[in-house]
């Protein structure tokens, strides 16, 4: 891929990690990038071991997978396992456990389903099985909800009637606000998130800045992007300034993608609660589909259990998902919960904090995780470039 | 749409559509009907374009599941 080089050039890494030392003063300041796209960059690049000590990158809940709760998952599983339904998912989904095991053990058991790239996906096999009931299960922050919104559209516009939507589609900026409500965190600042950002644009986060006094920068994904962006905050703290800026501006505009707002102004409306893992009940946190379109609402459709399910007790991907725990601190990383046997959602999708620690090695027996390297090639197992 | 199997991992080490971040690709070809051909690494795939503006050959777009979402 072209312009990735001089996203990645060590002696730029070095002068930012330098400018990054001397700014903060030895201070230590706490950021927490909300993405889990920036936490995955993060452990694939080794970024903590460029920044100096003083940086203490916290990781957020934006990872989509992570923050969906085990009842919801349960909730996909009775959809799926009914007659005649085709249920078509993101890859991740069919790994993440439930109450009752995953969609994967749904398979096994009979059930019909079925990964998909794209919404549009399961649009295109409702059309070619109009015997069947598809349906796709939404999930993901701004940055997905689009698809899902012109999905909807099309299916309306051709009349598809045998497919239908499981919503569980959230929004970010609720998420941060119960995270800086959190009594057990206190941060500096926050690197926000790129793509989701290039959807809402740059006003939703003025009240971080202006209400609660913590700067945040949008930012991108390569390793550059995230250590700019750690600069541009550890600036702003410096001067006792706190601003929205964009780090990205290759790709956010600042009023983001208005066609995809109004996709999905016309598709779904606020749920007046919804439960994220980790965060708990979050008012006005997540989207379902408009009344008008109740014929493609699967959770109209058909019936649901809709139990709320407490996570297994040994696992503490709540407390990594609000930042309080780092993931080599739970005490059943790498040991009772692997990538390859999972207990909690973070070590399932490869954007969890926990999967992104244990899939590139950066844990250590003990203390700040990593080897005293600097690297900006990709580390550990799946190590393909861009 | 996407050729290959499980979950598509191998293009940037995490997966193209669970994790909530867009992916480069060119445009190969645009329809009439609202898509566009583009390449995605080695793989070819159809896309929705409605959300961006007009889109010519060899344009790069960001693209989340199935849909380009800005163009760069």
């Amino acid at each position: 891929m072209k312009y990735v080089d001089e996203y990645r050039d060590p002696a730029l890494a070095q002068r930012i990690a330098a400018e990054i030392a001397q700014l903060s003063d030895r201070r230590t300041l706490k950021l927490m990038e909300v993405c889990g796209g920036h936490t995955h960059t993060i452990y694939k690049h080794g970024l903590e071991e460029i920044l100096p000590r003083s940086i203490d990158l916290v990781h957020g809940p934006g990872c989509p997978v992570c923050v969906l709760p085990m009842g919801r998952i349960d909730d996909a599983i009775a959809i799926a396992e009914r007659e005649g339904v085709i249920f078509a998912t993101f890859g991740d989904m069919m790994r993440v456990p439930g109450s009752k095991g995953s969609l994967l053990d749904a398979r096994a058991r009979g059930a019909d389903v079925r990964f998909v790239y794209s919404p549009l996906d399961a649009l295109k096999l409702a059309r070619q099985h109009p015997e069947r009931e598809v349906v796709f299960f939404a999930i993901g922050f701004e940055t997905t909800t689009p698809s899902t919104a012109v999905t909807l559209l099309r299916a309306r516009a051709e009349g598809v009637r045998n497919f239908s939507i499981f919503c569980n589609h959230v929004l970010v900026i609720p998420a941060i606000k119960a995270i800086l409500d959190s009594p057990d965190l206190r941060l500096d600042g926050f690197i926000g998130p790129g793509h989701v950002s290039m959807v809402i644009g740059m006003r939703p986060y003025e009240f971080i800045a202006r209400e609660r006094g913590k700067p945040v920068v949008i930012s991108g994904f390569e390793p550059l992007d995230i250590l700019q962006s750690v600069a541009m905050l550890v600036r702003q703290i410096s001067a006792g300034r706190a601003e929205v800026e964009n780090q990205y501006t290759r790709v956010v505009p600042p009023e983001g993608n208005l066609r995809a707002l109004e996709a999905m102004a016309q598709t779904m409306e606020l749920r007046p609660t919804f439960e994220w893992r980790g965060l708990g009940m979050i008012a006005d946190s997540a989207l379902k589909l408009r009344p008008e379109f109740a014929p493609w609402d699967a959770e109209q459709r058909f019936a649901v259990p809709g139990v709320r399910v407490a996570d297994p007790s040994a696992c503490q991907c709540g407390e990594v998902l609000r930042g309080a725990l780092k993931p080599w601190e739970c005490k059943v990383f790498g040991t009772a919960c692997t990538p390859e046997m999972p207990l909690g959602t973070c070590m399932v999708s490869s954007e969890g904090a926990c999967a992104a620690y244990f899939n590139y090695g950066r844990f250590p027996a003990g203390g700040r995780p990593g080897a005293a390297t600097i690297e900006l090639a990709p580390a550990g197992r799946g190590g393909a470039t861009v | 749409m996407f050729g290959g199997g499980g979950c598509g991992s191998e293009l940037s080490g995490r997966c193209v559509t669970c994790g909530d971040e867009a992916l480069e690709a060119v445009v190969l070809e645009v329809g009439g009907d609202g898509t566009a051909l583009v390449a995605l690494g080695d793989q070819t795939a159809e896309i929705d374009v409605s959300l961006v503006a007009e889109l010519a050959q060899g344009d790069r777009v960001l693209i989340h599941g199935g849909v380009a979402l800005a163009r760069i």
